[in-house]
């Protein structure tokens, strides 16, 4: 009894909450703009790579605190979470942010564009916000802001994760969303919902778009080990040549795509991205390696895809007398928007930006790292666009290029999305 | 005119009468030639020197041949010899050859007089080795010229002694020995009417000679594809055109070349490809791919027919897939050719010098020589001499080229009394 009217209850208080703080709103947001534009070209000034985010990290700590949030930092190395305890009943929803930037030398003529360098296995780079994380960080701030200031009409409990290392830890370290749910950042309060989005450089400013079901691919990194036996290059018939062998593997993989997999239900990427063998031309080698990546945007899809390459891979090698093992790892998990959150969210959307300006997009072989929280509660993940008005999405310098820039004015619609998320109650 | 008649008469019968007796003196003095050829070859093979920077083996080969007696050009093809003996009797100009130089290979042998020597080779420290037996080679042929010199007035003809530096080639790129020494038109003052060179066996009986009628050691083709294809990322390979697909294909096409195109019932055919390096990292595909390899061909008409093949196809491979590739071969050296009636002819000197027992015919291998550049001027023979211990089995020697390589030095008296023999046989 109590179950079946709960949500009816609910769904009147929102309502009214959300028309009670609906007057106030506007004012919020035009008072947080400044600010969040501020923040942001802060962080796009000063950006650090994944797990090294330690100024980052801080920043967002004191200024959460300032704005009078609960604040644990650091978790997950040099991340944020703030909670907000709403003045009215409601669920506990989880708002993510990533906070990391990229080993990118910037090529933008922004004033605020970043002159920062690091080192990135052993090599000196340059270090960019190339996929708009430091946008990413400021919304979420903001909305952290707008929420306080209605926090007696917020419904529920919201959680803020402002999490680092999205875009992989360095090599031997744990880091990013996996590392936070490790650190319990999504089981006390438990979260019943989690919400992030990604600015996207190359759709118009301030248009949002979603995609129900899975949205972003599983990134699974493998390696190829072939092992031959060497010989001179002018009596091949003494040794059993690696790079033969490497050459049927990485042809043959692509038929686990072409013949193997079910391309009506979800598309499937194998790429191998680098083959190292050999030394000179006369000397066939012992060994080759190759590393590639896997995109899959259907778990059972993703497990057989695993289950073909390591059934062929080591047939192929001993077909030929070599041996040859993969080694898969683990980056992301399929991102999945939650059907049920996929039908109620773009409402709320709407509000946000705009009836006309919500769309429904496609899915993409990108990955996101999102995913992993999707394992845990009901999640929804939506883009935000980037694209100044007047430019084509081919103008656009693509995400991860040191030309990656994004028009500010579409921001404040990312806080607006999140703040009728929150009072939305879902 | 009758006296003339029967001077020619005596000529003739004396001439072949040398065929079955070469003089008498040289048998006596062997024994002792032996001890100082052994110490000769264990000086060279204690102070081996790289291909091109054999300064002091060139240097010491002139010195001691000058100690003898002959006319001695010095430096030749940067660091070789070449001398000359004008024999008391008419007859041809036969050019014999040895190669001087050594390998970068660390020595691992147990023996007194292991080289510990050190040398830059490619920007690294590495260690040289007489790890072909050029140092027998070497010896073989001082021994020979000595030899020669001691019988001086008997000799049909002209000997002119060939010391080559770089058989193992040009570390930098560009000509060998053979081909630079042909440059320098080494065979033309006096020209040259036939050559013979030996090669040292590890795996074939001590004393013992091998050698192939008609070609007898492959050409050696270096080639380098390089395929540009057009970059894009891992999870979106439809952006991009993969060089690294098009290397497999090109690689498991190539060798169809031999299996599909070849009429290996002429000859036999090796494309190997030795090192093949594309990419980065698992997730991004690269823009280019470099396939280095080797063609060994033991036939011209087939070695063309495959540059031909391998040019259209690798092209035609890429085009097809959207990506360009271009092909670059560099000859290391052609097909060495035994002349058949030099073999014919030498056939009962070899069998003087080892014993008919000894002397095989043996089929042509894959290795190369650049000995072949000399047979391109005048008819060529190069035969193999065994430096297998007694009572070892073949698959026991330790492969040319690797820190283990040893030869018997009880068989290097055989190689002078083929030399001496063949010059006498006319």
């Amino acid at each position: 009894m109590k179950y079946t009217l709960l949500p009816f209850f609910l769904f009147l208080a929102i309502v009214s909450s959300a028309q009670g703080v609906s007057k106030e709103l506007p004012q919020l947001y035009k008072k947080v703009e400044g600010r969040m534009i501020e923040w942001r070209r802060h962080f796009h000034q000063y950006p650090e790579l994944s797990n090294r985010e330690f100024k980052t990290g801080k920043f967002i700590a004191d200024t959460l605190t300032a704005l009078g949030l609960q604040v644990k930092y650091p978790v997950a190395k040099t991340g944020v979470v703030a909670v907000l305890k709403g003045g009215k009943p409601g669920p506990v929803i989880g708002l993510r942010a990533d906070i990391d930037a990229l080993p990118i030398v910037e090529r933008t003529l922004v004033p605020f564009a970043s002159k920062e360098t690091s080192t990135y296995n052993g090599q000196n780079v340059g270090v960019m916000h190339a996929c708009g994380h430091d946008a990413h960080t400021a919304i979420l701030l903001a909305t952290a802001a707008v929420l306080k200031q209605i926090q007696s009409e917020v419904p529920g409990t919201v959680v803020f994760f402002f999490q680092p290392a999205e875009e992989g830890a360095p090599t031997g370290e744990e880091g990013g969303a996996p590392l936070m749910i490790k650190e319990g950042a999504m089981d006390d309060p438990k979260i019943q919902a989690m919400y992030g989005l990604h600015m996207a450089s190359g759709m118009p400013a301030g248009m949002l778009a979603y995609k129900p079901g899975a949205a972003q691919a599983s990134s699974d990194l493998f390696k190829i080990s072939v092992q031959g036996k060497g010989s001179h290059g002018s009596m091949p018939w003494g040794g059993v040549d690696p790079i033969m062998v490497s050459a049927e593997i990485m042809t043959n993989i692509q038929t686990i795509v072409s013949r193997q997999s079910n391309l009506t239900k979800a598309p499937v990427v194998i790429s191998v991205g680098s083959i190292h063998s050999g030394v000179r031309s006369n000397i066939i080698p012992e060994t080759a390696e190759m590393l590639g990546t896997i995109r899959t945007l259907d778990p059972q899809m993703r497990l057989e895809v695993h289950a073909s390459l390591k059934k062929m891979i080591p047939a192929i090698a001993e077909s030929m007398g070599a041996k040859a093992s993969i080694d898969i790892v683990t980056q992301t998990l399929v991102n999945y928007n939650d059907l049920e959150l996929s039908k109620k969210i773009p409402e709320f959307l709407k509000r946000a930006a705009g009836a006309d300006k919500v769309i429904e997009s496609t899915w993409t072989t990108a990955a996101e790292d999102f995913s992993f929280y999707g394992t845990k509660a009901p999640s929804f993940f939506f883009s935000l666009g980037g694209l100044a008005p007047g430019k084509t999405p081919d103008q656009a310098g693509p995400h991860h290029t040191p030309d990656f820039y994004l028009d500010e004015s579409g921001f404040i619609v990312g806080v607006k999305a999140f703040v009728e998320i929150v009072l939305s109650g879902k | 005119m009758k006296k003339l008649v029967a001077l020619i008469a005596l000529a003739v019968l004396s001439s072949s009468m040398l065929n079955a007796q070469t003089p008498a003196k040289l048998t006596k003095i062997y024994p002792e030639l032996e001890t100082k050829l052994i110490e000769w070859r264990r000086y060279l093979h204690a102070n081996p020197e790289l291909s091109f920077a054999e300064m002091n083996t060139g240097k010491l080969i002139a010195d001691s041949l000058k100690s003898f007696g002959l006319s001695v050009k010095y430096p030749v093809a940067k660091t070789g010899v070449i001398a000359i003996l004008k024999g008391g009797k008419p007859g041809p100009v036969i050019g014999i050859r040895a190669d001087i130089d050594a390998l970068p290979v660390t020595e691992r042998a147990p023996i007194s007089f292991a080289s510990k020597v050190t040398a830059d080779y490619a920007g690294q420290k590495v260690g040289v080795m007489h790890a072909c037996g050029h140092d027998a080679h070497t010896a073989i042929l001082l021994a020979t010229a000595y030899a020669l010199k001691q019988v001086q007035s008997q000799l049909p003809g002209t000997v002119v002694f060939f010391f080559q530096p770089a058989e193992e080639g040009n570390p930098n790129g560009g000509p060998g020995g053979a081909e630079t020494m042909l440059k320098e038109n080494v065979m033309d003052d006096p020209k040259i009417d036939k050559m013979y060179a030996l090669h040292m066996s590890a795996a074939q009986p001590v004393g013992t000679i091998g050698y192939a009628q008609g070609a007898a050691m492959a050409s050696a083709d270096m080639f380098k594809i390089v395929v540009k294809g057009k970059g894009s990322h891992g999870s979106m390979p439809w952006g991009g055109v993969d060089p690294i697909m098009v290397s497999a294909q090109i690689i498991q096409n190539l060798q169809t070349i031999v299996s599909r195109q070849s009429n290996l019932t002429k000859a036999p055919l090796v494309i190997s490809v030795g090192s093949l390096h594309s990419g980065v990292r698992s997730n991004i595909i690269p823009e280019t791919a470099e396939i280095v390899g080797s063609l060994r061909a033991l036939d011209e008409q087939m070695r063309l027919d495959a540059h031909a093949s391998m040019r259209k196809m690798a092209k035609a491979i890429a085009e097809s897939a959207g990506a360009t590739a271009t092909v670059e071969i560099n000859t290391s050296t052609l097909v060495t050719v035994n002349d058949v009636d030099l073999c014919k002819k030498a056939a009962p000197a070899l069998a003087r010098a080892a014993g008919a027992d000894n002397v095989k015919i043996i089929p042509w291998i894959t290795g190369s020589e650049d000995f072949s550049y000399f047979g391109q001027k005048a008819p060529a023979m190069l035969f193999m001499l065994g430096g297998l211990p007694k009572g070892k089995k073949p698959e026991e020697a330790a492969p040319h080229h690797t820190p283990d390589f040893y030869l018997d030095e009880s068989g290097f008296i055989v190689g002078v009394r083929a030399f001496v023999e063949l010059v006498f046989n006319q």
